[in-house]
């Protein structure tokens, strides 16, 4: 039975007065300690895939699984990392971690929390910042607060909602590292959103592309075949990575906003030309 | 550099000529139309220098007691001060809590907020009546008037404040499964303590308006018992007298509570 299991979900929001959809027909299986990356345009609904997950919002029709059982509503298994932060302005970034771990381990002393907090946020390199308020924080920093709150709660499922898309690239490629420790020997369960091909390659199993919205809805997914451990060095020389990344781009261009995709089908058009004219030119071949 | 130095002291000048000598001259022009209105058209309108003298054994003497109503001018205020504080108190005990009603539940709103828009425009001169026949003495009359009259600043920005309650925050308190309770005090009450403290300010200042109007008629001693007794023996003086003392009070608490709304609203940035 696997781990996360999305059936035929679809959600659609008010527009205007009539209901846009936004998410069609999402099917997506996960296995345990699996690390799986989305891969979308933005504005195609990640983020509602995200909280649909999260269970901050119910679908209108299809059902999520989570260990075989229905997702209603949130829980603390199932940490959402969110986009925007969402970090408590009026609590420091200790304060803040530590409200979510006692919610997460509520029988902790307060010792053990402030312990479990301080841990995590010297984890992903916060250790000298502990109490400062969010808005003495830069935008890199906040980010890695609203992570640091995640990986303090142990969660079963990480759901990180483009989590590294404002850090510095330094920052970024450690707290990528951070990210695969996290699968390899905590065996946390990852689901990742991001616009970076690059970065699902260098830490996903599997990557999945969504569609352009309205209505989007998954694509195939693109297993990486890259071997680990991966170097983010070596990958440029690697073949798999060129072969995987050529994958995902070619489906985000078919699928993608009205203009890629006539952009993308020219293209297409071109290397067929190209390619019909290779066939007749040499038979042989 | 020298350069620089000599337009910062222009500055300083500048700053010095906008916010001390303008405003002098604002309350010297309301003394020389004072004093001309006094020796023209409003004869019985004491001149300034006569509303000192009368008035100075208050000022001098701002705490001296010679009968119940004949004290220093100080001594009243605060008799007056501690009034509102009451009205005041009772005031935020009752709104905060309404206004957080209104705020989190759409089916209060729609039970109570036309009730409520119709009881804000009623004047304290209204409700006091009203108070005396319910409580038949002064004292809690007095203070119902000014708890309801000044209640409805605070009843509505606190409602406004959690309306306002970003979805982040609350959808981090979701994520994080707090209570019920915990949802209140770890993030709806902080999100909105500005909202709360600018209705705590407007609510003050309201609540001292209406300590005027309610001690004239009850009689109670104060500095608006005081203003109303002293028209009524035609000493006109010490109507100025203590016109000036409501002023510079009301004055001084706004700027009291806006000095702790910037700290809150600090805190929340």
């Amino acid at each position: 039975m696997p781990f996360l299991e999305i059936n035929n979900v679809s959600k659609s929001y008010p527009f205007r007065g009539v209901q846009k959809p936004i998410l069609t027909n999402i099917n997506l299986t996960m296995e345990k300690g699996e690390f799986v990356c989305i891969v979308g345009y933005s504005g195609s609904g990640k983020t509602t895939l995200m909280n649909l997950i999260g269970g901050l919002v119910k679908p209108d029709a299809g059902e999520i699984l989570l260990g075989g059982k229905k997702v209603d509503g949130p829980s603390l298994d199932r940490c959402l990392i969110f986009q925007n932060y969402s970090l408590l302005p009026w609590l420091c970034a200790r304060k803040n971690v530590e409200l979510a771990v006692t919610q997460a381990f509520p029988n902790a002393s307060r010792a053990e929390v402030t312990d479990r907090s301080v841990a995590a946020l010297t984890k992903v390199k916060l250790g000298h910042a502990l109490n400062r308020k969010p808005h003495e924080l830069s935008g890199g920093m906040r980010q890695r607060v609203s992570l640091a709150r995640g990986l303090a709660m142990e969660p079963e499922i990480l759901l990180l909602d483009e989590p590294l898309s404002a850090l510095d690239a330094l920052t970024r490629s450690e707290l990528q590292e951070e990210l695969v420790r996290l699968q390899e020997h905590e065996k946390t369960t990852l689901l990742m959103i991001t616009n970076d091909v690059d970065e699902g390659i260098l830490l996903a199993d599997r990557i999945i592309p969504l569609s352009a919205g309205p209505g989007a809805t998954l694509g195939e997914a693109i297993p990486v075949t890259v071997a680990r451990p991966r170097d983010r060095k070596l990958l440029n020389g690697d073949s798999a990575y060129h072969r995987d990344r050529k994958e995902v781009i070619h489906y985000l261009m078919s699928n993608g906003p009205r203009d890629i995709r006539a952009a993308a089908a020219k293209a297409k058009k071109a290397t067929e030309l190209t390619h019909n004219i290779m066939m007749t030119e040499v038979p042989g071949l | 550099m020298g350069k620089s130095k000599r337009r910062k002291n222009k500055m300083i000048k500048k700053i010095k000529l906008d916010e001390i000598f303008l405003p002098m001259l604002g309350f010297l022009l309301v003394l020389v139309f004072w004093y001309i209105s006094s020796k023209t058209w409003a004869k019985f309108l004491p001149d300034p220098i006569k509303t000192w003298e009368v008035s100075k054994e208050y000022i001098i003497k701002p705490f001296e007691k010679r009968g119940e109503m004949d004290q220093g001018i100080l001594r009243f205020t605060w008799y007056s001060i501690v009034l509102v504080a009451k009205g005041y108190a009772l005031a935020l005990i009752f709104g905060t809590p309404l206004g957080f009603l209104l705020g989190m539940s759409k089916l209060f709103t729609k039970l109570f907020d036309p009730l409520i828009q119709v009881l804000k425009p009623i004047s304290p001169l209204a409700w006091l009546p009203l108070g005396l026949v319910l409580f038949q003495k002064s004292e809690p009359s007095a203070l119902f008037t000014i708890a309801i009259c000044s209640m409805w600043p605070t009843v509505l920005n606190t409602a406004i404040g959690v309306r306002n309650v970003p979805q982040d925050y609350i959808n981090v308190g979701r994520v994080l499964k707090l209570s019920k309770f915990k949802m209140l005090y770890r993030i709806y009450i902080p999100a909105t303590l500005p909202y709360m403290f600018t209705g705590y300010r407007l609510s003050l200042g309201i609540a001292w308006l209406v300590i005027v109007a309610a001690e004239m008629l009850t009689g109670v001693p104060g500095v608006g018992g005081f203003l109303w007794q002293e028209y009524n023996a035609l000493i006109y003086e010490h109507i100025i007298l203590c016109i000036i003392a409501i002023g510079l009070v009301g004055f001084l608490l706004d700027r009291i509570m806006m000095f702790g709304e910037k700290r809150v609203a600090g805190f929340l940035s």
